[in-house]
């Protein structure tokens, strides 16, 4: 990630951020360790012992899905582009819609993870368990790495680290690599000792401040301008140099190419394909998933669904504001200047707004809480995702394939612990090596992945009745490969160049291009193929289909008898 | 009589998938219209409405409201008509359950908890009491094997769980 320039934080204001920084580790420190003390046993350590309440869990459910990748990113892409941001937060936002629909019906017949409701469709669990547990691992390593490397990026960013100054004695690059381990390591230790109880907390202490320090923002900068939106608008499309068609849909995605009606046409199915992963995908990502099992009942997760709807539906209302106040307020060409991706949209709007309030220190102040709420955010999300990750690999893979679904409870969660260890060495590692690449496109992946991957083993368990073992595998599996294939061969890893600039907007250098398929994001093709290959596989071993078994799953999930 | 012969519980199902369904349609067709509108129809979506506000920006709040709207239908529906159902079939089952259990201890035959729920396997005894079916399936899929402890296996509720 390139940053050209930074948001100058100086003095004063990096002190104060550093103070605030620490502040939030020593209390996420503190709640680890609570937790740690109150952890005993699988349920406590994957589950929370079951016992968060229905809004808690929504508070932390939000808090998994709110990235800083959705909070800077969203606020900064509604900043440069405009109407495009909005449209692509309404994506995020009504992807809960399948969640709600899902959550019950997993909630009553699982007991920590996907694979725990697939599992119950089939005699021979292995292979199953097998399968939900590799796609598990790499749906949350690809989105750790792009979360770290962001994190890097940002906070080298934030505190106003410029290549070749240095910090605390520190050149940039060094600060990154710095930032990165810290932030794997620091989340690890929430994972490994405060399991899904540290994890939960640290997950609701974020969204908190992350909500408040959009609802703040949202009302200082409506306030500026007499809390009329029309108002806003106006100044955000004067500033941003585009006129009106800044509040219109086409300046990021599916740009119109003229004189080239294929390239536009492609443009246009790669926006709807990034739509139909956005909206499928959530519901197949392992640390949502995760989340459905830490309250009592059912009941409980629908509450929960429901306030992790209103926090998202409200945050996202709020970076609408937040992104075009950005523009009239700051201007394009400033945020622009600091890092090309739009990241510091909201700091710098953050420090505008202080300024304007109180002066340099209230500049100075108001970036340094943003900075550190974007840092917790980091850490929380991160955390959310080795949990999930952890919870899989000992749960699915050590508790149900090695031991054959009867290790010791010890055992497993020491199994776990270790896990969450493994799982951040290997997100770190690559992404210390990645921090120069663009990696942006990894989280978009994710979610293909989830929706390709594990909508479709997730949703056929719980409604077809002929769904096998086989048709499991052979979704999981295909739809995965097939998100991975087309990434891999798309312009986002080689062969896309910018127009104007002529530099290489892929992961490969210019002068490499082996791209064949067209568009960016691969979930128009994957999604579809992996419902084709879990149904094809189904009809592939017709005699493995066991309509008992989902007569029993049936009775399960919708009256929650025999709910765990 | 298991939950899942319950004629309640084919109109719990019946009831809940339509639910599940006027939703997913209703807002899958809802937002892929918007999607397909801001890649599609722009000249719509640029209209202007009053002041700076334009159809695009209208369209994108209502995607908001829809979302709110369909989720609090949801759970009303789900809340006014889908829990009461469920518990009732559940209270009923677990009812069964414990009358069985009480002629067991008064010394008739075994109990099977599966019969009740109709989502477990045999709990013991070869026949149950009073010539119900002990099992609403042809043969027990193998691997369903008696369990042989005093506990039902798998957390099998006997104070029951709610939807």
């Amino acid at each position: 990630m390139t940053l050209a320039g930074a948001a100058s934080l100086t003095g004063n204001g990096r002190a104060i951020t550093f103070a605030l920084f620490i502040a939030f580790v020593c209390v996420t420190l503190a709640i680890t360790v609570w937790a740690r003390m109150h952890t005993d046993g699988a349920v406590d350590f994957y589950a929370g012992g079951r016992k968060f309440s229905g809004p808690q869990n929504g508070l932390a459910l939000a808090g998994d899905h709110m990235s800083a990748a959705s909070f800077l990113g969203i606020a900064g892409i509604i900043a440069l582009s405009g109407y495009d941001g909005l449209l692509y937060s309404v994506g995020f936002l009504v992807a809960w819609l399948p969640v709600l629909l899902l959550v019950e019906l997993m909630r009553n017949t699982g007991r920590f993870t996907m694979a725990d409701v697939l599992a119950r469709r089939v005699r021979r669990q292995s292979s199953v368990r097998i399968a939900a547990a590799v796609s598990t691992v790499t749906v949350s390593v690809f989105s750790l790495i792009a979360q770290m490397v962001g994190a890097g990026a940002l906070v080298t960013l934030l505190l106003g680290v410029r290549p070749g100054a240095s910090f605390l004695g520190m050149s940039a690059g060094t600060a990154e690599v710095v930032t990165i381990v810290v932030v794997g390591a620091l989340m690890t230790s929430y994972v490994t000792f405060g399991g899904m109880k540290g994890t939960t907390w640290v997950q609701i202490v974020k969204t908190a401040l992350l909500m408040f320090g959009a609802a703040l923002m949202t009302v200082l900068v409506l306030g500026r301008f007499g809390f009329d939106l029309s108002r806003l608008l106006g100044a955000a499309a004067g500033a941003s140099g585009k006129g009106h068609a800044f509040l219109e849909p086409g300046l990021r995605y599916g740009r119109d190419v003229a004189g080239h009606s294929s390239r536009t046409l492609f443009d246009k199915l790669d926006f709807v394909s990034l739509a139909l992963a956005l909206v499928l995908g959530t519901a197949g990502l392992p640390h949502i998933v995760t989340r459905f099992y830490t309250v009592p009942d059912a009941r409980a997760a629908r509450t929960s669904v429901n306030w992790a709807i209103g926090l998202v539906g409200a945050f996202y209302l709020m970076t609408i504001a937040l992104g075009f106040g950005a523009t009239a307020l700051v201007g394009r060409r400033e945020i622009l200047a600091r890092d090309p991706a739009g990241n510091t949209a909201a700091p710098l709007l953050a420090r505008e707004l202080g300024r304007h309030v109180a002066g340099r220190i209230g500049g100075d102040v108001m970036l340094a809480f943003v900075a550190s709420v974007t840092f917790a955010t980091i850490l929380a999300v991160v955390a959310g995702l080795v949990m999930a990750s952890a919870t899989s690999l000992a749960h699915d893979y050590f508790g149900n394939v090695l031991m054959l679904g009867r290790p010791r409870e010890r055992q497993e969660v020491a199994v776990a612990r270790f896990a969450a260890i493994l799982v951040g060495a290997v997100a770190i590692v690559p992404a210390v090596f990645a921090r120069h690449l663009n990696v942006a496109f990894l989280v978009a992946l994710a979610f293909a992945m989830a929706a390709s991957a594990n909508l479709p083993a997730i949703v056929l368990s719980l409604f077809w009745r002929r769904f096998n073992a086989t048709g499991m595998v052979a979704g999981i599996y295909g739809g995965l490969a097939a998100s991975i294939v087309l990434v891999v061969f798309s312009p986002v890893v080689s062969g896309k160049v910018d127009p104007v600039t002529g530099q290489s907007l892929s992961l490969f250098p210019k002068g490499t291009d082996f791209h064949w398929f067209p568009l960016d994001n691969p979930g128009l093709v994957s999604i579809p193929f992996g419902f084709l290959c879990a149904v094809a596989g189904t009809f592939l071993r017709r005699g493995e289909s066991d309509p008992d078994r989902y007569a029993e799953l049936s009775v399960r999930s919708l009256t929650g008898a025999g709910a765990h | 009589m298991a939950i899942r012969n319950d004629e309640r519980f084919a109109i719990l199902k019946g009831r809940s998938r339509r639910l599940a369904l006027i939703i997913l349609s209703t807002f899958l067709g809802w937002y892929f219209l918007y999607v397909l509108a801001a890649a599609f129809a722009r000249d719509v979506m640029a209209y202007r409405l009053f002041g700076n506000v334009n159809v695009a920006l209208v369209s994108g709040l209502l995607q908001f409201v829809a979302v709110f709207v369909l989720a609090w239908r949801y759970t009303r529906h789900a809340r006014a008509v889908l829990d009461p159902l469920a518990a009732q079939i559940v209270a009923d089952a677990e009812e069964r359950v414990d009358e069985a259990v009480h002629r067991r201890a008064a010394g008739s035959s075994a109990v099977s908890y599966g019969t009740a729920f109709g989502d477990e396997r045999p709990y013991l005894g070869p026949t149950p009491p009073d010539g119900t079916t002990s099992y609403p399936g042809p043969t027990p899929p193998d691997g369903m094997v008696a369990y042989p402890g005093p506990t039902p296996p798998d957390g099998m509720p006997l104070t029951g769980g709610t939807r």
